[in-house]
C-alpha cells in the first residue's frame, strides 16, 4: 500500500515537473510561435501549393495544373526572363557598390572628426524614410524637362541626362538612389566592426614596421569579415526584395528595364490577379533567396574561419 | 623640423577628409532639403529655372490641398491609421517577443534548439513571398482593407524575439537566481527583473518597429485599396498615379515630406538608440 503510493506520489512529481520544464517555455513561446506559423510558415506552404493550381479568385473552384504557372513563365511569359535579368542586374549593380562605398564611408567616419556626427547623421537620414517617398523624390530630381539635376547639368556645360528615359542607364539610375537611400545600414555596420577591433592589433604591427596600407589589408580587413558577410548576405536578401524605391522612380520602365521580379510579381498576382503563376513567382523568389543564402553561409564560414 | 612637417601633413590630411565629408553629408542632405523647398513652391511655379531653394513665393498651400482637397484620399486620415498600426504592432510585438525570447535565453527545454533555429531562419526569410497566400487567406476572411490586415502579418517578424534574446543572455544570471529564492516564478522574474534591466534593448526595439511598420509599403499597397485604410506610404503611391501626369510635384513634395517628418524626427532624437540596433541585430552573438 504504502509503497504504491509513494510511487503515485513520485509518478505526480514527475509530471508536474515535465509540466514546469516543458509546458512554462511553450506557454511563453505559444504567442509568438502562432502568429509566426499562421502568417509566416502556413502562407509559404500555401504558396507552393497556389502555385500548382489554377487559382481564379472568382471560382470556388481550384484545379491543380501541376507546373503549368511555372511552364507559363519559363515558356510563354514575355517579361519573365526581362525581370529575372533585371533583378540580377540589380543585384550585381547595388550589393557590391553598397559594400564597397559602405565601407570607405566607415573609414572615413572612423577618423573622429570633430564633425564626425553631423556628418554620420546626414547619411542617415535618407535611410529611415519610406521607398515611396524616396523614389518619387528622384522622379522629380531626376525628371529630363524639369528636374533639379538636368539644370545644374546644362549650367556646367554637360549634356542632359535621360537617366530615367533611357533604358541603358535607368538601371544605373535606380541603384544610384538605391546607394543614396539605404547605404548608412553598411555603414553602420562596417563602423561597429572597425570599433571592435583592438587598438593592440595596430599597435603591435607599427611596432614591426608596418605602412599603414599594410594594417589595412592584414588587420582591418580580416577583422571585418563577420561584418562584411552579415552585410553581404543582408544586402542580396535585401535586393530580392526591393519594391518600393524601384517602382515609384521608373514603374518597372522604360521597357522593361527596371521591372524585377518583385515588381512583376506584384503586377501579376494584384493588377491582373493572376494568382497562380504570381505564386510561382514568389516561389522561384523564394528558392533563389534560400539557395544564393545557403551558399554564402558556406562560402562564409570557410573565409572567416580561415 | 620633421616632426612639425608630418603634423603639418596630418593637419591637411584631417582637412581634406573634413572637405570629402562635408560633400559627401551635402549630397545626403540636398535632395532631402529638395524636397521640403518644392513642398513650399506653389504648383505652378514649381518648374521655375533657376530653381529656387528657398521659394520667394512660399506657401503652405501643398499642406493645405492634401489635407482638406476634396479628392477622395487626404493624407490626415493615413497619418492617424499609420500611427494607429505602428502603435499597436510595436506593443504586441514587444510583449510576444518578450515572452519568447525569455525561455529561448534562460530555460532548458526539449526542442530549444530546433526552435531557435527556425527563429534564424526565418530571418532570412523574405516576407514579401508569402504575399500571394497571405492576400488570399485575408480575402478568404473578408479582412482585406482592414486593420488586422495590416498589423497581424507583421506580428510574425522573428527579429524582435532574436534580438531580445541576444540581450537577455548579456544580463548576469545571479539576479535571477536571488529572484527565485525569493520564490518569483518565472513570469514575475520576467517583468520585475529582466525586462527593467533590458529597458535599452527595448527601446532599441521599439524604434525599429515603428519605422519598420510606419515604412511598410508593399503589403499595405496590396491589402489596402480603400482610402479610408490606407496608410501613408500607400496614399504617395495613390498620389504619384494621379498627380504625376498633371505635374502637381509641389503636392507631391508636400506628401513626401508628411511621410518623413515623423521618422526622421524620431531618429534625430534618438539616433544612439538606433545605431545601437543595427550593430546589435547583426554582430554581437
Amino acid at each position: 500500500m504504502r509503497a504504491s503510493k509513494t510511487k503515485v506520489l513520485v509518478h505526480k512529481m514527475a509530471i508536474r515537473r515535465l509540466k514546469e520544464r516543458v509546458g512554462i517555455p511553450y506557454l511563453f513561446l505559444a504567442p509568438f510561435l502562432v502568429f509566426y506559423f499562421i502568417f509566416l510558415i502556413f502562407p509559404i506552404i500555401q504558396g507552393f501549393y497556389v502555385s500548382l493550381t489554377n487559382w481564379d479568385m472568382m471560382s470556388p473552384e481550384k484545379p491543380f495544373v501541376g507546373l503549368s504557372n511555372f511552364k507559363f513563365l519559363l515558356y510563354r511569359d514575355s517579361i519573365f526572363w526581362p525581370s529575372v535579368k533585371a533583378t540580377l542586374e540589380y543585384i550585381l549593380l547595388n550589393v557590391p557598390i553598397k559594400i564597397v562605398l559602405g565601407l570607405i564611408l566607415a573609414l572615413a567616419l572612423n577618423q573622429r572628426l570633430r564633425s564626425t556626427m553631423i556628418h554620420r547623421t546626414a547619411i542617415f537620414i535618407p535611410f529611415v524614410i519610406n521607398a515611396a517617398a524616396i523614389g518619387l523624390l528622384w522622379n522629380w530630381i531626376l525628371d529630363p524637362q524639369v528636374g533639379l539635376l538636368n539644370y545644374y547639368l546644362a549650367k556646367i556645360g554637360l549634356l542632359p541626362q535621360k537617366l530615367l528615359v533611357d533604358p541603358k542607364w535607368t538601371m544605373l539610375a535606380v541603384v544610384g538612389v538605391t546607394v543614396w537611400w539605404s547605404i548608412a545600414f553598411n555603414t553602420i555596420v562596417f563602423l561597429a566592426g572597425l570599433q571592435d577591433i583592438p587598438e593592440t592589433y595596430y599597435e603591435a604591427a607599427k611596432i614591426d614596421g608596418a605602412s599603414s596600407w599594410k594594417c589595412f589589408w592584414h588587420i582591418t580587413l580580416p577583422c571585418l569579415m563577420p561584418a562584411t558577410m552579415f552585410v553581404t548576405i543582408m544586402q542580396v536578401i535585401g535586393s530580392f526584395q526591393a519594391f518600393g524605391n524601384i517602382y515609384l522612380l521608373t514603374g518597372g520602365g522604360p521597357v522593361n528595364a527596371t521591372r524585377v521580379l518583385m515588381i512583376h510579381l506584384y503586377e501579376t498576382g494584384f493588377s491582373y490577379f493572376r494568382m497562380g503563376p504570381a505564386a510561382a513567382i514568389a516561389v522561384i523568389l523564394f528558392v533563389i533567396v534560400m539557395v544564393f543564402t545557403i551558399i554564402q553561409l558556406r562560402l562564409f564560414k570557410i573565409r572567416v574561419e580561415y | 623640423m620633421i616632426f612639425l612637417k608630418r603634423a603639418v601633413a596630418r593637419k591637411l590630411g584631417r582637412f581634406g577628409l573634413f572637405l570629402l565629408l562635408t560633400i559627401i553629408s551635402l549630397a545626403f542632405f540636398l535632395p532631402i532639403l529638395w524636397m521640403i523647398s518644392s513642398s513650399l513652391t506653389p504648383n505652378q511655379r514649381v518648374f521655375q529655372y533657376p530653381p529656387q531653394w528657398i521659394p520667394d513665393t512660399s506657401t503652405l498651400d501643398n499642406y493645405v490641398d492634401v489635407f482638406t482637397t476634396v479628392r477622395t484620399v487626404r493624407i490626415g486620415r493615413a497619418l492617424l491609421n499609420s500611427a494607429f498600426v505602428a502603435i499597436v504592432t510595436v506593443m504586441i510585438t514587444l510583449i510576444i517577443s518578450s515572452l519568447a525570447a525569455y525561455p529561448l535565453a534562460r530555460m532548458d527545454f526539449p526542442g530549444k534548439n530546433s526552435l531557435f533555429i527556425l527563429v534564424l531562419a526565418g530571418l532570412m526569410i523574405p516576407g514579401e513571398v508569402t504575399f500571394v497566400s497571405l492576400f488570399l487567406i485575408f480575402n478568404k476572411l473578408g479582412w482585406v482593407n482592414s486593420y488586422q490586415a495590416l498589423i497581424l502579418p507583421s506580428l510574425a517578424a522573428p527579429f524582435g524575439v532574436f534580438l531580445l534574446r541576444q540581450f537577455f543572455l548579456s544580463i548576469p544570471k545571479s539576479l535571477e537566481d536571488a529572484a527565485k529564492i525569493d520564490g518569483c516564478g518565472p513570469f514575475k522574474t520576467l517583468f520585475t527583473i529582466i525586462l527593467p534591466l533590458a529597458k535599452p534593448a527595448l527601446a532599441t526595439l521599439t524604434i525599429f518597429l515603428f519605422l519598420h511598420s510606419w515604412n511598410n509599403f508593399l503589403w499595405p499597397l496590396i491589402v489596402v485599396t480603400e482610402p479610408k485604410k490606407m496608410t501613408v506610404p500607400v496614399v504617395l503611391a495613390f498620389y504619384a498615379a494621379t498627380f504625376q501626369s498633371t505635374l502637381e510635384w509641389g503636392t507631391l513634395m508636400a506628401a513626401a515630406f508628411l511621410s518623413s517628418f515623423l521618422p526622421v524626427a524620431l531618429f534625430l532624437i534618438l539616433q544612439k538608440q538606433f545605431v545601437r540596433g543595427i550593430t546589435l541585430s547583426g554582430l554581437k552573438g
